[in-house]
């Protein structure tokens, strides 16, 4: 009785652990965090049937249709893999688990049945969750025709597609939790540690390739079933496919094979999963409670230690110590910090996806005109990663890292925003812009010469410096350092703007540049108004009074209910 | 002669006043200690004082000018110890002492001896170069008491200085208080280690449910209360109940 009392208890903490933040604004409540995720998770499976429906009404064989059903397979398994990588750190127990649990006369059974309960609470709500709309809006699309078809039939139709895309999402989150647990056998908690964030960096580049490759593969994918490739069998959103078509009731053999292999797939990740974390987990524990000792008993020869060249050429480029600590404590910060360096990376890996895709698809076309269309997306790749990087790392500069240090700014505070903002722009020049050129030159120079190298890399870096005057105009902050409100901006909105934003500074962009390349007279003054506008920018941002706006060090979350403030 | 003066200072969270009407002055050559059970507003005085909160109603006087009429001067001014440690533990502690030099401004030659000496006379010197995750809870309040001494601050405010530190670093810490009061400076001090604020502090200032109920020198306190000691005024004024009764009801209802 006890023990199932404790089961219950702690099952519940380790749930609402998952969306638990420190980052977050002390007024912003975990709940209003849950129901953003699962409204915001819940959309694409919402829209995706909405943006069909024209098309499904008018040809129901299309939404019965197995390539229709493979994208909310798809859909599903993506979201819930983006999803898993980004909790990584809360799907084992942390060392403040293990620091008071420990200490209290609760079984290790207990704990680990209770956190593999909660994973599966996880697992199981943000699978319906995902799939929702799909799930009830697909099968009436289905069953449109069919006007005798009833009740029953229509929850069969909604079942099997349930079976198919919430399997889906369980594998890939079981299997996430499996190779953890692997790896946590494997390494020791510091090697552990330390190739998690690389993982969950290249986890999330992957799924972002991934979706973007995803409508090349739309094109072959009937091919290879008709092939019987190994591709189609290998390709795991095809099993549970399957799966959902055989419990529709499609007699096709080849279906039937591969539901099978959803299942037994689905099954021994889950037996793996179980297994690789209770294996793990008692060593884990005793291990990782042992790891600040050591790091602190570490010789202090065996410590990171600057090369004094570093720091005299940091105080000669940057003179002004206000200027340069903020350089340095952005820099360091985004360095160290797994959870930025993962957002930057989703950022990066969509930027690099949109590229490598474009690249890939031209290609294989032949022609003039495609070779036009190869060379512009050539010239777009630069423009593509500054934009995603610089505007990745905007955004990561809204997320603050350890929060209450901050008082240590809030306590030296000299000036406004202007003293502390010129150290983080020349923290996204050298991250960005200065590695951007230095590529872009040798590349460019073997691909189309060295004039038009010379002329793309400053064309690149004078955007892209353009784009950090812009991207830094209205921050008011000190990166990292002020609390976070989140979903203050319409999700729709934000998109929109991030579309129309990156849609200027690259496509429109590159056609201006493709149209300059001709001639040199127009590269140089193209060349001459970019400068001038940057000029222009900067003149502005300096002018006396410019940029005197206090730091902000605290975000107000939006008000539940919203006043007129008549009385103000 | 320069004073910190906090002028009938409220902060007030809604209807609940966590500091009601607190008067006090701090002069130069005397230690100031702030004393005060748990919860009784020390750290809200604090940061008002710190100007890392603005008070509701009343004024912190630094010079006889309202500090928040200036208060990046005044902060340029102040080194402060908070109660907790709160430090960015991906630095190293080289590293962040480093920050707050440049935060401070700072020249980058001397700051840089600086740390390191002081590091050293801290007997932190081995693990500079370590990340603050791994310090322990002393080392990391010797990291918050470096940080409020580096740019030689006019102010000193320190909230419960002492607590992780082991005894040598406690001594040194107590000699080094009476150093900076000998020196001119304005020091406050929070703290539960009423042997500290007995040994070191000129004058006392005792809080009980936001408001002052005892303040002068220790002397004065003492001999108002008609008390032998200073832990006695202490218990006589702010303990709600019997000491002994309440740690006798503990022990019963541990058994219970």
């Amino acid at each position: 009785m006890q023990e199932r009392h404790q089961f219950a208890r702690l099952a519940q903490n380790f749930f609402t652990r998952f969306f638990e933040s420190d980052l977050l604004s002390p007024q912003a409540d975990y709940r209003a965090t849950l129901s953003q995720a699962l409204g915001l998770l819940a959309s694409p499976g919402l829209f995706i049937p909405l943006l069909l429906m024209p098309l499904l009404m008018m040809d129901p064989n299309a939404a019965r249709s197995w390539p229709i059903k493979l994208i909310f397979v798809f859909l599903s398994m993506l979201v819930m893999g983006v999803l898993s990588i980004l909790e990584w750190d809360a799907l084992t127990l942390d060392r403040r688990d293990q620091s008071i649990l420990m200490a209290l006369p609760v079984r290790p059974r207990t704990i680990f049945a209770a956190k593999f309960w909660a994973l599966a609470q996880f697992m199981l709500i943000f699978s319906v969750d995902v799939n929702a709309g799909s799930i009830l809006m697909l099968p009436p699309l289905e069953m449109v025709d069919k006007r005798t078809a009833g009740l029953l039939e229509l929850l069969r139709y909604g079942g099997a597609h349930a079976a198919g895309t919430i399997g889906a999402s369980a594998l890939i989150f079981l299997f996430v939790v499996a190779v953890q647990a692997t790896l946590m056998n494997v390494f020791k908690p510091r090697w552990f540690r330390r190739i998690s964030t690389g993982i969950q960096v290249v986890s999330i580049l992957s799924l972002l390739a991934a979706l973007f490759f995803f409508p090349a593969v739309m094109d072959q994918i009937p091919l290879w079933k008709q092939q019987n490739s190994a591709m189609f069998r290998l390709f795991p959103p095809a099993w549970y496919v399957a799966l959902c078509e055989v419990l529709q009731g499609t007699a096709d053999a080849q279906f039937q094979a591969l539901a099978r292999t959803g299942l037994y797939a689905l099954a021994g990740t889950g037996a793996w999963a179980v297994a690789a974390y209770a294996l793990a987990y008692g060593r884990y524990t005793r291990a990782s409670l042992e790891i600040p000792a050591k790091a602190a008993g570490k010789p202090a020869s065996e410590r990171r230690e600057r090369h004094p060249a570093v720091g005299y050429l940091l105080g000669r480029l940057i003179p002004n110590p206000l200027e340069r600590a903020t350089f340095r404590f952005t820099l360091k910060t985004m360095r160290q910090s797994s959870r930025h360096r993962l957002i930057l990376a989703a950022y990066v890996g969509t930027g690099l996806a949109i590229v490598l895709e474009e690249i890939v698809t031209l290609s294989f076309r032949g022609g003039d005109a495609w070779r036009q269309a190869r060379e512009m997306a050539l010239l777009s790749l630069p423009l593509v990663i500054s934009f995603f990087l610089l505007s990745g790392m905007r955004f990561v500069f809204n997320i603050p890292s350890e929060l209450p240090a901050n008082w240590v700014f809030q306590i030296t505070e000299r000036a406004g925003k202007s003293a502390y903002l010129p150290g983080v722009r020349k923290c996204m020049s050298l991250v960005v812009v200065a590695p951007l050129a230095l590529v872009v030159l040798p590349v460019y120079a073997l691909l189309f010469g060295p004039a038009i190298a010379m002329a793309h890399a400053a064309y690149c870096s004078l955007l892209s410096l353009i784009m950090i005057e812009a991207l830094l105009w209205r921050l008011e902050k000190v990166p990292f350092t002020c609390s976070y409100a989140p979903g203050k901006a319409p999700v729709v909105a934000l998109l929109c703007g991030y579309w129309l934003a990156f849609m200027a500074y690259t496509d429109f962009m590159v056609l201006i540049e493709s149209n300059v390349l001709r001639s040199r007279l127009a590269t140089v003054t193209c060349l001459a108004l970019l400068g001038g506008a940057l000029w222009a920018l900067t003149a502005y941002r300096r002018r006396p009074h410019g940029e005197t706006t206090a730091l902000v060090f605290h975000e107000e979350p939006e008000p539940v209910v919203r006043t007129l403030d008549l009385m103000a | 002669m320069r004073t910190l003066e906090i002028r009938h200072v409220t902060k007030s969270y809604g209807r609940l006043k966590a500091v009601n009407d607190v008067s006090f002055t701090v002069r130069p050559h005397a230690v100031c200690g702030y004393l005060g059970p748990n919860g009784s507003g020390k750290s809200t005085t604090i940061k008002m004082i710190t100007g890392l909160l603005p008070p509701s109603t009343g004024t912190v006087l630094y010079n006889g000018q309202d500090i928040r009429d200036d208060l990046i001067a005044y902060k340029a001014r102040l080194g402060y110890v908070p109660e907790e440690p709160h430090l960015y533990s991906y630095l190293t502690g080289w590293e962040y002492l480093q920050l707050v030099g440049e935060l401070r401004c700072l020249p980058s030659g001397p700051l840089e001896k600086k740390v390191d000496g002081m590091l050293r006379l801290f007997s932190l010197d081995s693990y500079k170069h370590a990340p603050i995750s791994s310090y322990s809870k002393g080392m990391r309040q010797k990291i918050l008491i470096i940080a409020a001494l580096l740019h030689n601050p006019q102010i000193l405010v320190f909230d419960e200085p002492i607590s992780g530190l082991d005894i040598t670093a406690a001594l040194i810490f107590r000699e080094l208080l009476a150093d900076l009061s000998r020196e001119g400076k304005i020091v406050l001090c929070s703290s539960h280690e009423l042997a500290l604020v007995e040994s070191v502090c000129a004058e006392v200032v005792i809080l009980h449910h936001g408001k002052v109920v005892a303040s002068g020198s220790i002397d004065e306190v003492r001999q108002l209360r008609q008390m032998p000691s200073l832990e006695a005024v202490f218990s006589d004024l702010v303990a709600s109940e019997n000491i002994e009764n309440t740690a006798a009801n503990i022990f019963e209802l541990m058994e219970a």
